[in-house]
């Protein structure tokens, strides 16, 4: 078995993601039991609605009732509970851990709490969870996983990852859903420190997923020693860049990161999407905290 | 300084300050993407710009600092003073230092760069009777050039520039007296080094007072030496006629003595007679030796005169293929080699110098070639008539001058169809490069001349036996020499061809053509030359002339005192090295001297340098290799 130690969650913990679900704006039908209501009606218990019979409906769900009161042929509508299709994509890029030792995994460590975290929330409300790492491509996928029994063996799955690669979320797209997966929830949990993130969403904008971006974070990477002059590596390509006066430049680096992550957020929100930004010290509960407030997490049962 | 010296050191220098710089720090991000966004919306504005002009600064600042220490021409400030630098060209100033450091003239050009070093900022300089100003640079690198008094005519008057100021760098022996403009300050710079030396200053002959039909000869020698010399001057005389010596003397001379003798020479062989001194510690070879060349015809007017001076007269198949040749060039580079006579197949002109010797190059096929007044007769890429009247091809048939018989021979690539100096006429086919891998060391003719291994195209061809191989490759004979004097040559004529005429003369053939050899990018060739023009003339020509009655019919009394004042033979006073109003050089300056053939920086060589160290910083500074 591999090590937990890094998602070892209290009881207490487990406790309150329990009391969470994942929410979806679109929420297709699941073709097993769930949690979530599907936006259609059909042969739920809970009614919803009446809409008016046309050719074809079946006759069973007539309101015999409301056809004597209004001379009109209605339809009963019921709500249906389905399962979500959940699709946790996580960045194992080289620079999710750019450089050898705890600190330097620390981006990559978080997103994997994260991706722990959210694929507890869905298999303990019925949903399917695949988990699709990737990097310069798509790695070995886990999944659909179904119910809360899955639970370790996801955390099996996430212990065993590791980091290498560059970035490239549109190979990893259009690797994941080459087969035409069920329309779901995707969930990208990604530092977004590529050309060619904006390609990968855009990659799955014609699939009708509901998308929620989580961009991981780590300030040591705005707040590197930097010498007067100094030959950046990139971690993940090696090219190099050469840097005159960088410590000049720190601030102006950072309001760079704001701008690329405004600009990211701004893309999702014109999509309906979620956009978080997961600092890598921020405490799981207050990035749930703020995925409340953004609609990727409800508050169920 | 070799021309690679300070190339390697710039490209040390350049080495060294890449190696010195402190590289920049090396960081692992994760990655780059922010920093190229935001160096890309700098270097919008600002960075593309400061790189350009940082880059034409540094480049700016290189090319100045090459050109500054280049010593362009138009970089030099100007307005400094006009200063003419001269030089006495006077045989005297060939005499060596006390020593051995060098010459009197060699002194006197480090003497120039002292005073070229010495002069303000700005000056330039004229050398010699040449208006021309030169930079300081300029004229340094003249210097460091063939300025040898060997080089320079003897102009005893120069009319020395007007200027500033003029330096006469001169040992004040001779009547060496420049023209100066009275306005110029004139400053004289001695270069007098006193030494020792013994000349013969008298070598004439002279109808005996008791037997008029008898001839002797009075030969006098004078020593000098210098003033704070105790001992006497001990010098060896010899006399020899064209077969042996014929007189041996020990001399002791006091400083300031001279020695006279009467020579019967009735009883010499006809031919030259050659006084020569042998004196340790001479330092002025130009007056040891002296030739007396019997002309009876000229009655008294025999001449004497130095051994050092060759004339020859050249045929050759095109005159202009003989000057652009390498021959032409080694010849002329032998200051002891006088051409007074080029005659070609193909040229109408007719050769010849103003030396006062009549010059010889008869063009006309049907009229009778005149007699050749010339030590050396030299055959470039042809053949001498006598030679080839029976088997000459067609194509040389317009050759008409030929060489007196009693005339030593040069023959330079003789054409294959003809014999030459002891070679038959070349097999047909039967040639190929080859390396020459034999050579007869001993030989004077190659004395410092080193061939082995040469490769050289050579006909083959069969070598008369009376004759000597003097080099070869494999069984081709390369170069030839024959000589009436050796024993071997004594016996009857060639077995392959009874055509040829007895040897009557030496002869040296060098059979494989020296333009298409690497010798001619040698100075092996200059001194294969000049030891094969010397070894020819050691047995003096003219009277072999005299003996055969060729020579009787064309020197009359005129030509015999125009040749006497041609060859210039040695004043009293050149022997007199001493004898000088000036000052000598402290010893210790004489002693300091060494050959300087430092070559100054060229401005070019140090802007490429500078062109060099630019680019390797531009390379360097895009490439982000160093700060």
């Amino acid at each position: 078995m591999a090590d937990h130690s890094a998602f070892a969650f209290e009881p207490a913990f487990l406790a309150r993601l329990e009391r969470l679900r994942l929410l979806t704006r679109r929420v297709p039908a699941g073709g097993f039991k769930g949690e979530h209501r599907a936006t259609h009606l059909g042969a739920g218990i809970e009614f919803a609605d009446y809409r008016p019979y046309v050719e074809g409906d079946d006759v069973r769900h007539l309101d015999w009732r409301a056809y004597m009161r209004f001379d009109r042929l209605l339809l009963r509508m019921f709500e249906e509970h389905g399962d979500l299709a959940v699709y946790i994509l996580l960045d194992c890029s080289r620079s999710m851990a750019p450089t050898p030792g705890d600190a330097g995994r620390r981006k990559f460590d978080a997103a994997r709490r994260i991706a722990a975290a959210l694929t507890y929330i869905a298999l303990a409300t019925l949903d399917r969870v695949t988990l699709a790492p990737w990097s310069s491509h798509a790695h070995q996928v886990l999944g659909p996983l179904h119910g809360s029994r899955q639970v370790w063996r996801a955390l099996d799955f996430l212990a065993n990852l590791d980091t290498g690669g560059d970035t490239r979320l549109d190979h990893a797209v259009r690797q994941v859903f080459a087969a035409g997966r069920r329309r779901g929830l995707v969930i990208l949990i990604s530092d977004l420190l590529s050309d060619t993130t904006e390609d990968g969403l855009d990659l799955l904008l014609p699939l009708r997923h509901d998308v929620a971006v989580l961009q991981v974070t780590d300030h040591q990477d705005l707040e590197a020693p930097l010498d007067r002059d100094t030959t950046l590596v990139d971690s993940e390509t090696g090219d190099t860049l050469r840097v005159h006066g960088a410590p000049t430049l720190l601030h102006k680096l950072e309001s760079e990161a704001d701008t690329h992550r405004d600009e990211i957020r701004a893309r999702c929100t014109a999509r309906g999407w979620s956009f978080i930004q997961a600092p890598v010290e921020m405490r799981f509960e207050e990035l749930a905290l703020g995925a409340l407030r953004r609609g990727l997490l409800s508050r169920g049962r | 300084m070799p021309v690679w010296l300070p190339l390697l050191l710039a490209a040390l220098a350049v080495l060294a300050i890449y190696l010195i710089r402190p590289t920049a720090q090396t960081l692992s991000v994760a990655s780059t993407l922010l920093w190229r966004r935001l160096l890309a919306a700098r270097r919008k504005r600002h960075d593309r710009l400061r790189w350009l002009l940082s880059l034409l600064l540094a480049m700016t600042v290189a090319g100045c600092l090459a050109l500054a220490a280049g010593q362009a021409p138009w970089l030099q400030p100007g307005g400094g003073d006009l200063i003419a630098l001269a030089f006495d060209s006077s045989p005297t100033m060939r005499a060596a230092l006390p020593g051995g450091a060098g010459t009197r003239m060699e002194l006197a050009i480090a003497e120039a760069r002292r005073t070229i070093a010495e002069a303000d900022s700005g000056s330039r300089f004229t050398l010699g009777a040449d208006p021309t100003p030169l930079t300081s640079a300029e004229a340094l690198l003249a210097l460091s050039g063939a300025v040898e008094p060997e080089a320079v005519e003897a102009d005893l008057e120069p009319a020395i520039p007007s200027g500033d100021a003029a330096y006469l760098f001169t040992d004040g022996i001779s009547d060496w007296r420049p023209i100066t403009d009275p306005a110029t300050e004139t400053r004289t710079v001695s270069v007098l080094a006193p030494a020792r030396n013994a000349g013969i200053v008298l070598f004439v002959t002279r109808p005996a007072p008791s037997h008029e039909a008898k001839p002797e000869a009075l030969l006098e020698v004078l020593a000098t030496d210098s003033a704070d010399a105790s001992s006497p001057l001990r010098t060896e005389l010899t006399v020899a006629d064209s077969e042996t010596i014929r007189i041996r003397r020990q001399l002791e001379l006091p400083p300031g003595d001279r020695f006279t003798a009467l020579i019967d020479i009735a009883g010499f062989a006809p031919g030259p007679v050659v006084a020569r001194l042998q004196t340790p510690g001479d330092v002025f070879p130009l007056d040891d030796r002296a030739t007396l060349i019997a002309a009876q015809t000229a009655g008294p007017a025999r001449v004497a005169r130095p051994k050092s001076e060759r004339v020859l007269f050249v045929q050759t198949r095109s005159r202009a293929t003989f000057d652009d040749s390498a021959v032409a060039r080694a010849f002329e580079a032998d200051p002891s080699v006088k051409i007074v006579a080029v005659h070609s197949e193909t040229d109408e002109t007719r050769g010849g110098t103003a030396t006062g010797t009549p010059a010889v190059t008869p063009g006309d096929r049907d009229s009778s070639p005149e007699p050749v007044l010339a030590d050396v007769a030299v055959f470039h890429r042809t053949a001498p008539a006598g030679l080839t009247a029976t088997t000459r091809g067609p194509g040389s048939s317009a050759m008409t001058a030929e060489a007196p018989s009693w005339m030593p021979s040069l023959f330079l690539d003789p054409p294959e169809a003809l014999p030459a100096g002891g070679l038959s006429p070349a097999e047909a086919g039967f040639q190929g490069q080859r390396r020459i891998n034999r050579i007869d060391a001993d030989h004077p003719i190659l004395a410092g001349v080193s061939l082995l291994g040469l490769p050289a195209t050579i006909p083959a061809r069969e070598l008369d036996f009376r004759c000597r191989p003097l080099a070869a490759a494999g069984d081709l004979t390369a170069i030839a020499v024959c000589d009436p004097a050796d024993p071997a040559s004594q016996s009857a004529s060639s077995p392959f061809d009874p055509a040829l005429p007895h040897l009557e003369a030496r002869s040296v053939v060098i059979a494989f053509d020296l333009d298409l050899s690497p010798l001619s990018q040698r100075p092996d060739l200059a001194a294969l030359l000049q030891n094969a023009t010397e070894w020819l003339t050691a047995g003096n020509t003219v009277a072999a002339a005299e003996r055969a009655g060729g020579l009787r019919d064309a020197v009359n009394l005129q030509e015999a005192a125009n040749l006497q004042e041609a060859i210039n033979l040695q004043e009293e006073w050149a022997t007199r090295i001493n004898d000088s109003n000036l000052d000598p050089v402290p010893p210790g300056r004489s002693a300091e001297l060494t050959r300087d053939t430092r070559r100054p920086w060229s401005w070019r060589a140090l802007a490429l340098a500078g062109l060099l160290l630019a680019s390797i910083e531009a390379i360097t500074f895009f490439r982000g290799l160093t700060v």
